[in-house]
């Protein structure tokens, strides 16, 4: 077996995932086609750890996450939960990848069931679950609601009785009810307000600390991302085209596309602006996908080998992989050029 | 350099808000959702609005086009657009004023657009409304020339195509061209315009705004709810709570040593990058903000502030009182409050 080096050491790992969408064939002479999602993504994440996935909306992102909670089916690879295949279709690999992996979602309003109050939401799991028997719920619902800092009371509210920042603590107590030793957080606090997003991330962090939870950790905000995690993949179109321990990343990422992303990400200071470029034109179509190199038609650095072939993830240095053929030569964001912004001095 | 952060052209208003209020109606009696609001917006400027949600920011935004959701109404104070008053005219009038010498940039794009038309119809729809003389094909050339403006790529096959035909970044580019294809527009309202945008199409959209700025010598109010944005772009920042501005001051001096507790509180939230401890506790503001419906007495932020004193900050509501140069404030105890907090900001940075 090709993941016969995965230890229990590794909560999750995931290899040479693929799935395909089919678009078009509504319309007789209209041929379908096949667009690659997700193709061929493999990362594995030790335990109690965070593993941040960041790219662009499109990038695959959100997919690789359903892929691994097989709330779709890849079409090719594997998911390995420490050390064991839970991609099989049988009913007993579902519930262990369920009981084991759990996910936070964005928007914690769409994602609570509106007419239920807040203990039978987070009863739920231990029914189906079968965790404890009927007469402990109610107790087990009180543990759970105290360990994500709300008061008792909150168990009689309904969701929409609750801020944005209580619903997502709720998210948050679900996905714990089953003492998961993953959580796939998919932008946990980007539809919150920013001073309750930072309580949030208090709680996540806490959370990690006690319970030795692994996340994968959904992002688009890269302060946020250097906080929380301890490595970072980036994705373009479906592939993984970076990936590095977070202090290496930040400290200089070696694909032109992380440098982008991170040149591009605005900082809270008004002294740093008319940093490096940001990227001239949009995501390519994965209905279309350009030859070579899927970045190459929004990089800086494109040359013609770029076209003629697809870079491969390499290693450029300890647990640092980049799928880039110039990567050899990236030394970090400096390498794009600078781009005039506006001068907070207003001269 | 102690006039850092003045915008070009400081001095001259272009709109000036002379406490303006909106309210809404409820069951308990009506409440304000922007509270007698006074507020000069320079000639040339970019003016970030930031606050969280609820604030009034967008509220703020509507009120100056006059289009306050009903039962909202906007029930008090001025709206000087070059000395005229906005809140007197005809809602005829207002309609000439809106997409011409003010025009609106929205958050979504999508939502804004209506799917079934093309955009070419869309963007000349609005020189039909204002430009009554103009010919089909003048307006169609004036379409193009527009979109050029704002970055949007063969032109020509875009004004065939419908909305959902477009990304996210090239239809809030349309909204831009929208916006600006009159040729008149003074001042320009961008309402969170980047917040549903991925981060390198959001840097692409804020340069076209501080081009448009910097090029044609227009006013820009960015309305959001992202300090990182408003750091990158603004040249003076109002920031709101509760309804109320509570600091009003130049960006740099915002960033570097802000003064209402509130905007420390929300700058010290922020993982900086390269700066904060990974893994460590991010400062947090405590509690929520207050119900508008039964407003305190005192400041709003009295319940969460933590140099909160009682007797003083919950008694009467403090005054937006200038400080210095260009810096306005809304706090009872800003000359007591050590420069402390400020300067553990300034050195993270």
């Amino acid at each position: 077996m090709t993941a016969a080096a995965s230890t229990t050491a590794e909560v999750l790992s995931v290899h040479d995932l693929v799935r395909h969408y089919s678009l078009g064939g509504g319309l007789p002479g209209r041929p379908r086609t096949r667009v690659p999602a997700v193709d061929g993504v493999s990362f594995t994440i030790p335990a109690g750890t965070t593993m941040a996935l960041v790219g662009e909306s499109g990038c695959g992102k959100s997919t690789t996450a359903k892929l691994i909670l097989q709330l779709e089916r890849p079409d090719r690879g594997e998911v390995r939960l420490q050390g064991e295949r839970v991609d099989g279709a049988s009913r007993a690999s579902l519930n262990r990848l369920r009981r084991n992996v759990q996910m936070v979602f964005q928007d914690p309003y769409a994602s609570l069931t509106p007419h239920l109050r807040v203990d039978a939401i987070l009863g739920e799991p231990f029914k189906v679950h079968r965790i404890c028997k009927a007469g402990e719920i109610a107790a087990r619902v009180a543990g759970l609601i105290e360990s994500v800092g709300l008061s008792a009371d909150v168990g009689r509210r309904f969701p929409h009785e609750l801020s944005g920042g209580q619903r997502q603590r709720i998210g948050i107590a679900r996905a714990l009810a089953v003492e998961p030793a993953l959580v796939i957080c998919d932008e946990p606090v980007s539809a919150l307000d920013v001073s309750i997003r930072s309580q949030i991330v208090n709680l996540l962090l806490d959370l990690q600390a006690s319970r030795g939870l692994a996340y994968l950790f959904i992002s688009h905000d890269l302060g946020l991302v250097e906080h929380m995690s301890d490595s970072v993949a980036v994705m373009y179109l479906g592939r993984i085209v970076e990936t590095a321990p977070a202090s290496t990343f930040f400290a200089g990422p070696r694909h032109p596309y992380s440098a982008a992303l991170l040149a591009s990400s605005p900082t809270p200071d008004p002294r740093q602006r008319g940093r490096p470029a940001a990227l001239r034109g949009e995501i390519a179509s994965l209905v279309n996908l350009p030859s070579g190199c899927r970045f190459r038609t929004r990089c800086p650095l494109a040359i013609a080998r770029c076209a003629e072939s697809e870079p491969v993830l390499l290693p450029v240095g300890r647990g640092h992989l980049v799928a880039c053929h110039r990567g050899e030569e990236m030394a970090g964001a400096a390498a794009l050029p600078a781009r005039p912004r506006s001068d907070p001095t207003g001269g | 350099m102690s006039r850092q952060g003045v915008a070009p052209g400081a001095g001259e208003p272009v709109l000036q808000l002379e406490g303006v209020e909106v309210r809404f109606p409820s069951p308990h009696g009506s409440f304000a959702v922007v509270d007698r609001l006074s507020l000069s917006v320079t000639r040339g400027e970019i003016l970030g609005v930031v606050g969280e949600s609820g604030c009034g920011k967008s509220m703020l935004a509507r009120s100056i086009v006059g289009l306050v959701p009903p039962p909202g109404r906007t029930v008090g104070g001025a709206i000087l657009f070059d000395g005229v008053d906005l809140v007197r005219l005809s809602p005829d009038e207002r309609r000439r004023i809106r997409g011409d010498a003010i025009a609106v940039v929205p958050q979504e794009p999508m939502t804004s657009l209506n799917p079934t038309l093309r955009i070419g119809d869309q963007l000349t729809e609005v020189l039909r409304a204002h430009r009554p003389e103009m010919s089909r094909s003048q307006r169609r050339a004036r379409a193009l020339e527009v979109m050029e403006q704002v970055g949007i790529q063969f032109a020509g096959q875009r004004l065939a195509q419908y909305p959902h035909e477009l990304s996210g970044g090239m239809r809030q580019r349309v909204m831009i061209a929208m916006a600006l294809i009159c040729g008149a527009v003074k001042l320009l309202i961008a309402d969170e315009p980047t917040t549903a945008l991925d981060v390198t199409i959001q840097a692409q959209i804020l340069e076209l705004f501080v081009r448009l700025q910097s090029e044609e010598q227009m006013t820009v109010i960015l309305i959001t709810h992202d300090l990182a944005v408003v750091a990158q772009t603004a040249h003076r920042v109002a920031v709101m709570y509760a309804g109320c501005i509570v600091e009003l001051a130049p960006v740099l001096d915002l960033f570097d040593a802000p003064l209402h507790p509130y905007t420390r509180g929300l700058l010290e939230t922020l993982p900086r990058r390269g700066a904060s401890a990974s893994k460590s506790h991010l400062a947090t503001i405590a509690g929520a903000v207050p119900d508008l419906a039964r407003p305190p007495a005192g400041c709003r932020f009295f319940n969460r502030c933590p140099h909160a004193l009682a007797g003083i900050c919950d008694a009467a509501l403090p005054a937006l009182e200038p400080v210095a140069d260009e810096r306005w404030v809304r706090c009872h105890r800003w000359r007591e409050l050590p420069a402390v907090a400020a300067a553990a900001v300034g050195a993270a940075s």
